[in-house]
């Protein structure tokens, strides 16, 4: 947990630099008069930067002086997934990215169709149902759901439904 | 009188007593999928009420809405995705007591604290809407902005562990929340040029990917090690009579809270949950337990946010103000119907407003009767292999954030946020305090820029004005009491660790000891 502290605290800290820096930019170019008597837009980011950074050093130096055992620093061994599984959130993400990128050309029933079979092939399922129930759930129950009842429009892509 | 005896003949007509239970099905069905929220229930239900008559569309549209805020909670709970905004705090004590096996007892809590404040807030709004809404109506900006400060401070209580990891994840929040037109000078802020992005991010999304993406990409670590271990519901019994008693006082508060907060225009059914659930944290004799799944933790948000039901109409009935979004589309629906909210609407239309008092009395009883009887066929939901769960959560998140602006930029959104909140989760960050400051940020800042230009570039307001005062006061006192809890925390936690050690030392003496005996 000690690296993972510092990577997010690194990472917070860029954010805040980040958002000191351009917030600047946001200015608009007011009257002395109207601006004399408010807050400028780029206040609150700044603020926000400020308290941010400070809290990410924090992170930094409570996570350098946790003791062995302290609640900073602790990370339950339990359920610590292998590099193999890691793999699978990837696999998933990937395949996500994929279905959005996906979605208008194919339209919602047949990219969310797709996208459950290969979750259930990634998934390793083995039972032959499950191929044939969740994809139709997840695609056309979910569709007819939000479109028929809800009265949302989903993209229909090429399918004419 | 017999205004109110016309109210209660209409109310409870059969077809009436029909259309409410059907109206809180669909409630509860609405709220219970992720990015469909109450409001969006009640619009997509209003033209369906053109034809009727006021009393039967109010009952139908009354209906929605009680059922559609409890219904969020069902989704937080069983797949820690909440159904809307509302149920956000719901999922940090009701999933933990899912994951204890205890899924009936997080059910029950839900719906009987949703009925308490449903039925707390239904006799405020009929014995003192006129106190009320003078009340919130001395609500102006500094004001706006104490309430949202005393908001951010549940940051602190809601961060489990650490509050320096809560507290970054709710300036991370702020900052999302800081994305689109400055709220004062309409000029575009951390837009990247991007036109999509001017509107700012919707809290839907966001929420849908931090909670629902992120679980799901946790979820799929463990997937090859749930095939063999399925999860199980251990624990069939709902909520016993002295568990009940136990949170009757959290329900209570809570209730009381989320009539109050229901009653100021502008701060809905989310700031009430997270509200009341740092209050019963705040208060209560044990707060190292709240996030651990703990009874009153979910008892609190979810009479806080159901207490708004009757809240809302406050200001709405009374003065033709409305509480918040839903109760704006029931000002359409009641203004459709001929009949002008304000003062004089007791006098004019005693009959429908009456039986819309009884409506909101019978509505929660009718949430309170199919949330029970629903308890087992809710809690089938954990049992379903997750192979089968997992791309059904995905493609409702998926949805339910396109639902919102018919937009596919709201998926990525989702995905990003999921993205976010799966290293959030590797970093041991909480996501909650991001989506309270996601809520709190935009209302904080306007009100305190609005507030510097009404005092003409002074923050006089932060001392002259009694009721921010008083926010403040309570802020300080919510942080001093997260310090000390955590404090204690740490403190029992070391002691605990040096006596686990001390043990583990003498094991190691005695068997050093027989061996070379």
């Amino acid at each position: 947990m000690k690296k993972k502290n510092l990577i997010a605290a690194g990472l917070f800290l860029a954010l805040a630099v980040f958002v000191w820096v351009t917030s600047g930019s946001y200015v608009p170019k007011l009257s002395a008069r109207f601006s004399a008597n408010q807050l400028a837009n780029d206040f609150f980011p700044k603020l926000v930067s400020v308290l941010m950074g400070g809290l990410a050093v924090l992170l930094v130096i409570q996570t350098l002086h946790a003791k062995p055992g302290s609640p900073v620093i602790e990370e339950s061994d339990e359920d610590k997934p292998t590099k193999k599984e890691m793999l699978m959130p990837a696999a998933g993400l990937a395949l996500l990215v994929l279905y959005l990128v996906l979605i208008e050309p194919l339209g919602y029933v047949i990219d969310t169709f797709l996208l459950c079979v290969f979750y259930l092939a990634l998934f390793r399922c083995k039972k032959w149902y499950y191929y044939a129930v969740t994809p139709l759930v997840a695609s056309l129950g979910v569709y007819m759901l939000f479109t028929r009842v809800f009265l949302v429009i989903l993209p229909r892509g090429i399918l004419p439904l | 009188m017999s205004n109110f005896l016309l109210g209660l003949q209409n109310a409870f007509q059969p077809a009436m007593i029909l259309l409410t239970f059907v109206g809180v099905a669909a409630g509860i069905a609405i709220g219970s999928l992720p990015g469909l929220t109450a409001t969006m229930g009640v619009a997509v239900l209003l033209p369906l009420t053109f034809g009727m008559d006021a009393t039967a569309a109010l009952v139908l549209l009354v209906g929605v809405y009680i059922g559609a805020i409890y219904g969020g909670s069902i989704s937080a709970i069983l797949l820690r995705t909440p159904g809307t905004p509302a149920a956000a705090a719901t999922v940090l004590d009701g999933n933990a007591l899912l994951q204890k096996g205890q899924a009936a007892k997080a059910l029950s809590i839900s719906v009987i604290a949703s009925f308490g404040g449903g039925i707390v807030s239904t006799i405020m709004l009929v014995t003192l809407s006129p106190l009320l809404a003078s009340a919130a109506l001395r609500f102006s900006t500094p004001e706006f902005f104490g309430l949202a400060v005393f908001g951010l401070t549940i940051i602190a209580s809601i961060s489990g562990g650490n509050p320096v990891k809560g507290l970054l994840a709710g300036c991370l929040g702020l900052i999302v929340a800081m994305v689109g037109m400055d709220p004062i000078t309409s000029t575009p802020r951390f837009t990247f040029g991007i036109v999509k992005l001017m509107s700012g991010l919707n809290v839907i999304p966001v929420l849908i990917g931090l909670f629902a993406v992120s679980e799901v990409l946790s979820q799929m670590e463990s997937i090859m090690r749930a095939q063999k271990k399925a999860a199980k519901i251990t624990d069939h019994k709902i909520i016993n009579r002295k568990e009940l008693r136990q949170i009757l006082p959290t329900i209570l508060k809570s209730s009381l809270l989320g009539t109050f907060i229901g009653c100021i225009p502008g701060a809905g059914a989310d700031i009430a949950s997270f509200v009341s659930y740092n209050e019963a944290r705040r208060s209560s004799k044990h707060p190292e337990q709240f996030g651990t799944g703990c009874l009153e933790g979910i008892a609190a948000p979810e009479a806080g946010n159901n207490g708004v039901t009757g809240g809302a109409m406050v200001p709405m009935l009374s003065l033709g103000v409305p509480g918040d979004a839903v109760t704006a589309i029931l000002l359409g629906a009641l203004t459709i119907q001929g009949i002008q909210p304000g003062p004089l609407i007791f006098q004019n239309n005693g009959p429908v407003v009456y039986g819309l008092f009884c409506t909101m009395f019978l509505g929660n009883i009718a949430m309170l009767i199919m949330g029970l009887s629903g308890i087992r066929l809710f809690s089938k939901i954990v049992e379903i292999p997750k192979q089968i769960i997992l791309p059904i959560i995905l493609a409702l998140s998926m949805v339910g954030s396109f639902a919102i602006n018919n937009n596919v930029m709201d998926m990525w959104v989702a995905l990003i946020f999921g993205v976010i909140g799966y290293f959030m989760k590797k970093a041991n960050i909480p996501s909650s305090p991001a989506v309270l400051a996601i809520i709190l940020g935009p209302m904080a800042e306007t009100n305190l820029r609005r507030s510097v230009i009404m005092y003409e570039g002074s923050f006089r307001f932060l001392w002259t004005r009694p009721i921010t005062i008083a926010f403040l006061l309570l802020s300080v006192i919510s942080m001093i009491s997260v310090i000390r809890t955590t404090k204690r925390a740490r403190e029992r936690s070391a002691r605990l660790a040096a006596e686990q050690q001390n043990a583990k030392n003498e094991r190691d003496d005695t068997s050093h000891g027989q061996m070379e005996k």
